[in-house]
């Protein structure tokens, strides 16, 4: 009974994510304008660390603006019919997994954005989706978790940046790091390291986030 | 006024000095602290056993305590 | 005053280990090392400062557990308070640090893990402050702090274990995870100021974190009392 409503839980978000489309629109316009602005301060030269660092960055701020939707915008009312239908874990894991594919497509995009404007310095493609899978994973568990407790809260958006900031940092740190490697084209293998911490972070904020949540959601 | 070797025992004086103002300042906040302590458990008792009316509480400083 | 007195012992006794530390650390012999030098004996205050913010901030951790568990105002305040402790002790901590890499390194701060990772806790710790400011409801507010501190100290805490193993190299001794504990860390000398060192800093903090305690009862105690009556 779990999995099958965690997967109604994910295509309800998706449906109702299609009904509003300008708020992934909107979005989608910060991505592009921001790596504009970059493109047009660098005058299209951008050494290859910066790049790195640049798209990480901005994808970071992007994925705040799109998960931040998850629990604050979602009317308290209909928070509390969720509440009488499914356990809190079961809508946890869905937002989870929901807004970790939020967060591919948007890097798939941004990564396009940045293809067409700052060209691409990635040799090992194959190295820097795979980083990318594992670290958005992760960065989804603990965002997904930070934006439930900052909807409790005055303040979401500052907050949102204020609380998830130092732990999304580690993950960010280790990302970067890996894709740095992608890009001096080392082999797949070769960061298995790195590729592990990720997939390490990734299960920690999971099970943390189920632990935790049902001290979150109870009213 | 002091000698090259002497000046470590300036400034071993002077860090005690400073870590003996600091022990002076928590000793006097814990002496402070005991006493609002004691004050609330009086204040406490005297409002459980009496009415309201007469706990010692006037009706126009309750309202003035409501607005902090 | 003499049940006081009894009450208090382990604070004088505090106080008398920090007035020893203070002479033994500055006084006493050190091994002559290059670079480092004299500059060795801020290991009894640096040191000290941070082992004992984790310690405390181990001890909210505890608190929070517990609240999330039991639900008791008391063990909020209590993770509260130790949370301030730790910052006063954590910016207590980075300042002597900062002196020292100035004249050992050169400079007030350095690229490293082990500095990078004391900035992050120092934030999230600050988060947590920020987290409870903006709750209105006290019930609310201590649940929300307690999730988000031991989300938190977990996430931290594997952090600051793995990224220093992942660096190539770090500047900061113990990189393997413990600074000054290891056996070959420590020359046999500084020993005997070393541990009643320690030991006085975690006094000092727990004292601290007492009566910052006592008072966030107090403040949480009036307003209970102005709101019933």
């Amino acid at each position: 009974m779990g999995i099958s409503s965690v997967l109604a839980l994910i295509r309800k978000e998706a449906s109702l994510e299609w009904r509003q489309k300008t708020a992934f629109g909107g979005v989608m316009l910060y991505l592009v304008s921001t790596v504009f602005v970059c493109y047009l301060s660098f005058s299209g030269i951008i050494p290859d660390r910066t790049w790195n660092a640049l798209f990480w960055i901005i994808m970071l701020f992007a994925s705040f603006n799109a998960i931040l939707k998850g629990f604050i915008q979602e009317g308290s009312g209909r928070l509390v019919w969720y509440y009488t239908l499914v356990p809190a874990q079961v809508l946890l894991n869905a937002k989870i997994i929901y807004n970790a594919l939020v967060m591919v497509v948007l890097s798939l995009l941004g990564w396009l954005v940045f293809v067409v404007f700052m060209g691409d310095p990635i040799q090992n493609h194959s190295l820097f989706f795979t980083g990318m899978l594992l670290g958005i994973s992760g960065l989804s568990a603990v965002l997904t978790m930070v934006s439930a407790i900052a909807g409790k809260a005055r303040n979401n958006f500052t907050l949102m940046g204020v609380l998830s900031f130092p732990l999304v940092l580690p993950q960010i740190l280790v990302l970067i790091r890996v894709s740095g490697a992608a890009i001096q084209g080392e082999a797949l293998l070769s960061h298995w390291q790195g590729l592990l911490v990720l997939l390490l972070l990734t299960g920690l904020g999971i099970v943390l986030a189920n632990l935790l949540f049902p001290y979150i959601w109870r009213e | 006024m002091f000698e090259a070797g002497e000046k470590i025992f300036v400034a071993v004086a002077v860090i005690s000095l400073i870590i003996l103002g600091l022990a002076a300042f928590l000793f006097y906040l814990e002496h402070r602290i005991g006493r609002s302590e004691k004050k609330l458990r009086e204040l406490e008792e005297r409002l459980e056993s009496g009415p309201p009316g007469e706990s010692g509480i006037e009706p126009g400083a309750r309202g003035s305590n409501r607005e902090h | 005053m003499i049940e006081n007195f009894k009450a208090s012992w382990w604070k004088f006794l505090g106080i008398l280990m920090l007035l020893y530390v203070v002479a033994g650390g500055l006084l006493f012999e050190v091994p002559q090392l290059p670079v480092i030098r004299e500059s060795i004996r801020n290991v009894y205050f640096h040191v000290g400062m941070w082992f004992s913010m984790m310690f405390i901030t181990f001890a909210a951790l505890v608190f929070s557990i517990r609240y999330l568990r039991y639900q008791r105002a008391e063990d909020d305040l209590r993770a509260v308070a130790a949370v301030k402790t730790g910052l006063v002790f954590g910016t207590l901590g980075l300042l002597t640090g900062m002196v020292w890499a100035k004249f050992t390194w050169g400079q007030f701060w350095v690229n490293d893990p082990k500095l990078n990772g004391a900035v992050v806790g120092m934030l999230i710790y600050l988060a947590y402050m920020v987290l409870r400011g903006s709750v209105e409801e006290l019930e609310k507010r201590a649940r929300l702090a307690a999730v988000y501190n031991v989300f938190a100290f977990v996430l931290f805490f594997v952090f600051i274990m793995i990224l220093p193993r992942m660096a190539e190299a770090s500047i900061h001794p113990g990189t393997d995870g413990n600074p000054a504990l290891a056996s070959g860390d420590l020359a046999p000398m500084m020993r005997k100021v070393f541990f009643p060192a320690m030991a006085a800093w975690f006094i000092l903090a727990w004292w601290v974190f007492s009566l910052y305690y006592r008072l966030d009862r107090l403040r949480h105690q009036i307003a209970e009392l102005t709101e019933n009556y």
